[in-house]
């Protein structure tokens, strides 16, 4: 049937990958990796291509007899020179060898040489400087070669599973802090103990308190690189120019007063803040400072379904009142950082990352400012800084001890350091910390966030326990989608808050 | 994939297969010996597609169903737990809503993408000056459509302060966020869709060509209108080539994708009013390392694309007017 073959030349595409994992190695596995490998790079042209031949073919309709009659002469010609069967076979394998070839030898050792892969996603600065930084570490380690693979946070550990089931991923992969438990689960992950047992890894310098946080089940399974910790964004531009003051020890009332006096003082178009209704950070502050957590111990849900009809009664007012945007003005915002409200120039107080602090502010021009989420009780503020991203090294990898030394050069050699600088934010490597920060201002370091991860600890609550798997899922697609059906007046708070205890339970017992 | 390329190439060849034998039953006889080494040698040389079918999508196929049965999740070995996956859908809410979703969109985008284009190819048959750059004017969009180049561009142009608002502030209407809003996000995938009608455009030109001007002498020697020449000439001559334009179409549509991940970021937001069953399934199977699932997911599709396919060929006897079977 035309059908069936059409719509599954649509669906083979994803599942071509999947076939993998039951396959061990051999001719077949390499194939399909080699399938894999091209999804992974080519995905979005091939489907554009592969338009473009079906339309051509299309166009060249009354011309196929014609070129049937050709195909038909070229094959009398073969018959005539009586080409044997043995060369046209022989022929066709090698056609069908090189491909094959090409994706299995990738893998194995080269002539001395040891081929390295590292895969992260970050912005333009932070390629720049871990580029850098690899680069340093092939010049003094010339039997070492290094492919770095690297792009925007979306889709990142899509195309990781990816590789990850098509035996393809890098040796040493940058990581989440929602993003590891689950690939850790599935003992993806290597236990960097291994390395630091074997002399190779030296991990003396990192904080042993933070470092416990990239542990699952007693194994380093992956290196906590920069502390994060969220903060509420202040457009400070327009708040001078308004003369309003934004302070977060005035707590949560406090916020909505200030944000409601922006907007009262600003045109129609313009909102006091953003809608945080979706944004874990609000969320998780908010039930901590009422004594919940996001997720406790055991990897449940930490607070009551009261505290999150709470958090989103507490926003819906806020668009009632016309203090925070309106919902179709905050759904522009789904994955892209420039969809940001106060980023769009629409709110003067929005929430984010101190970590992409930096970035954020290079994308616009009115000047940015931060501070921490609204708190009104210096013991209770329900915030922490938690590691943001992380390195981790892929079990499977076949250069254990070559990833080894190259993830020991960056986080331990000056010249790596003073290269990679704060790219991936304050790492809780005090040495580390030091040598980055040689050379920058005082100014910088604030303009930065380095500063504010110090500043926080003097209020910080205890960092939260290790994320559950999938949390992320819950964090952030999940969270934001209820919030936009109830601020799209398409569910009520309790319905929303119902169906989000529902969906989040079954993720987690998964 | 030959199939597929066959179809195209010769829309009428697939529907109709006396049509197509009509051509290769007239060859000469050759001797048998000759013919047959000849048709050793043309298989030969099919073989690596024949290779290329049996890894590349047959394969992968028998796969899927074992997975679509089993709690694979990329990773780790798969466990087979029979018909679990299948009977999760049946109370998972979003499967619900990315079917709502997708049947919504296959519904309006594929007539109203024939309608169009069947208009366009009306127009366009006529003696036009400069008829090739109309029709080159009037494909671009298909070659662009399933492009990320084109879906960013229409996010951008029906955004909130994007140029469909521009427009209409130029007429007093002030709109609203076309593509962040729930009620109005999955109209602008619809129309991008419909936008998109080249390639049936140019099917119905060739149709619209092979209808013998004499039929429409006649219907001009007996006073006919325009509108009954469209009626009793036009349409039943074309209506092969309006099925095939219409049996793509459905299946073309169950399998959108890229417009939708673009216009919402990937997350089928805003308030999953674009999740699609294929984006629902990316985001099951390599988001959240559920590939059993979404294998799962996959085989629904094409059960539902099957059944659709199935009962469009079954109407077909209804409508579709065979010269050759007269």
């Amino acid at each position: 049937m035309v059908a069936i073959a059409q719509a599954n030349g649509g669906l083979t595409t994803m599942n071509s990958a999947t076939i993998i994992g039951i396959v061990d190695n051999g001719y077949y596995g390499c194939l399909l990796a080699f399938g894999a490998q091209l999804m992974g790079t080519v995905d979005q042209t091939a489907s554009a291509s592969d338009l473009a031949s079906r339309n051509r073919s299309v166009v060249k309709y009354r011309e196929s007899f014609k070129e049937e009659a050709i195909h038909m002469n070229s094959l009398n010609t073969v018959t005539d020179l009586s080409l044997s069967r043995r060369t046209v076979l022989g022929g066709m394998f090698a056609v069908a060898a090189v491909p094959l070839l090409a994706s299995c030898t990738t893998s194995g050792e080269g002539s001395g040489t040891t081929e390295l892969r590292v895969g992260w996603w970050g912005d333009d600065t932070r390629h720049e400087a871990t580029q850098a930084a690899l680069d340093l570490f092939t010049k003094k380690n010339p039997d070492v070669t290094i492919g770095a693979e690297y792009g925007g946070y979306e889709n990142y550990f899509e195309k990781l599973s990816t590789q990850l089931a098509g035996r393809k991923a890098p040796d040493l992969v940058q990581m989440s802090v929602d993003g590891y438990p689950a690939l850790a689960d599935k003992g993806v992950l290597l236990d960097l103990n291994e390395l630091v047992d074997s002399g190779v890894l030296d991990l003396s310098s990192f904080d042993a308190e933070v470092l416990k946080q990239g542990e699952r089940d007693g194994k380093q399974v992956t290196l906590p690189m920069g502390l994060s910790a969220p903060i509420v964004l202040t457009d400070n531009t327009k708040l001078n120019e308004l003369g309003i003051e934004f302070d977060s020890t005035d707590g949560f009332d406090g916020y909505a007063k200030t944000a409601l006096a922006i907007s009262e003082a600003t045109p129609d178009g313009y909102w006091g803040s953003a809608d945080g209704g979706g944004y874990r950070g609000f969320l998780e502050t908010w039930v901590r400072q009422d004594g919940g957590l996001f997720f406790t111990e055991g990897g449940e849900l930490g607070f009551t379904k009261k505290q999150l009809s709470d958090h989103f009664g507490y926003w819906g007012d806020l668009r009632s009142k016309g203090a925070a945007v309106s919902a179709g003005e905050q759904a522009v915002f789904q994955e892209n950082l420039d969809g940001l409200p106060l980023i769009r120039g629409i709110a003067a107080l929005d929430a984010s990352f101190v970590t992409i602090f930096a970035g954020l502010s290079g994308m616009v021009t009115n000047e940015l400012g931060f501070g921490a989420m609204p708190y009104d009780d210096p013991s209770n503020s329900g915030q922490a800084p938690t590691f943001g991203v992380s390195f981790s090294i892929i079990a499977t990898t076949d250069h254990k001890e070559a990833t080894g030394k190259l993830l020991d050069f960056l986080i331990n050699d000056e010249a790596a350091v003073t290269a990679l600088g704060f790219t991936r934010g304050v790492t809780p490597s005090p040495a580390f910390n030091a040598i980055a920060a040689a050379g920058l201002s005082d100014e910088e370091l604030m303009a930065k966030g380095i500063t504010y991860i110090d500043s926080l600890a003097e209020f910080a609550a205890p960092a939260p326990a290790p994320l559950p798997p999938r949390a992320g899922e819950i964090q952030q697609a999940l969270l934001r989608r209820i919030n936009e059906e109830i601020s799209f007046g398409r569910l009520t708070i309790s319905e929303g808050v119902d169906n989000f205890f529902s969906e989040a339970n079954s993720i987690l017992e998964k | 994939m030959s199939k597929k390329l066959i179809a195209e190439a010769n829309p009428l060849a697939a529907l109709s297969p006396r049509a197509a034998n009509a051509g290769s039953a007239k060859k000469p006889r050759q001797g048998q010996g000759y013919s047959a080494r000849r048709g050793r040698i043309g298989l030969l040389f099919l073989a690596p597609w024949f290779v290329g079918i049996l890894l590349l999508v047959i394969a992968p196929l028998i796969a899927s169903a074992y997975f679509s049965l089993t709690d694979y999740d990329l990773i780790t070995r798969p466990n087979f737990i029979g018909f679990d996956n299948y009977e999760r859908m049946a109370t998972d809410d979003r499967f619900w809503q990315s079917m709502k979703v997708t049947g919504t969109y296959v519904l309006f985008s594929v007539p109203f993408t024939l309608i169009a284009s069947l208009a366009v190819a009306m127009l366009l048959k006529g003696g036009l000056k400069a008829l090739s750059f109309f029709r080159l004017v009037f494909y671009l969009p298909s070659l662009l459509g399933a492009s990320v180049a084109i879906a960013v561009v229409w996010r951008q142009m029906f955004s909130g302060d994007g140029l469909i608002n521009g427009l209409l502030a130029l007429v007093g209407i002030d709109g609203p966020a076309w593509v962040s809003n729930p009620d109005y996000s999955l109209g602008t995938v619809i129309l991008l869709a419909i936008w998109q009608f080249g390639s049936p455009m140019v099917i119905f030109l060739a149709g619209l060509k092979q209808i013998p001007e004499s039929l429409y002498d006649a219907a001009a020697l007996d006073g006919a209108s325009r509108i009954q020449v469209f009626r009793n000439v036009t349409l039943p001559l074309l209506s092969p080539v309006i099925f095939f334009n219409l049996v793509l179409g459905f299946i073309n549509a169950f399998q959108a994708f890229t417009p939708a991940f673009i216009i919402s970021g990937g997350s089928g937001g805003p308030a999953d009013s674009n999740l699609f069953i294929t984006l629902y399934l990316f985001q099951q199977g390599f988001g959240a390392l559920d590939m059993g699932y979404a294998a799962a997911l996959a085989w629904v599709l094409v059960i539902v694309v099957g059944l659709v396919t199935a009962v469009n060929f079954a109407l077909q006897k209804y409508w579709v007017f065979y010269e050759d079977r007269t």
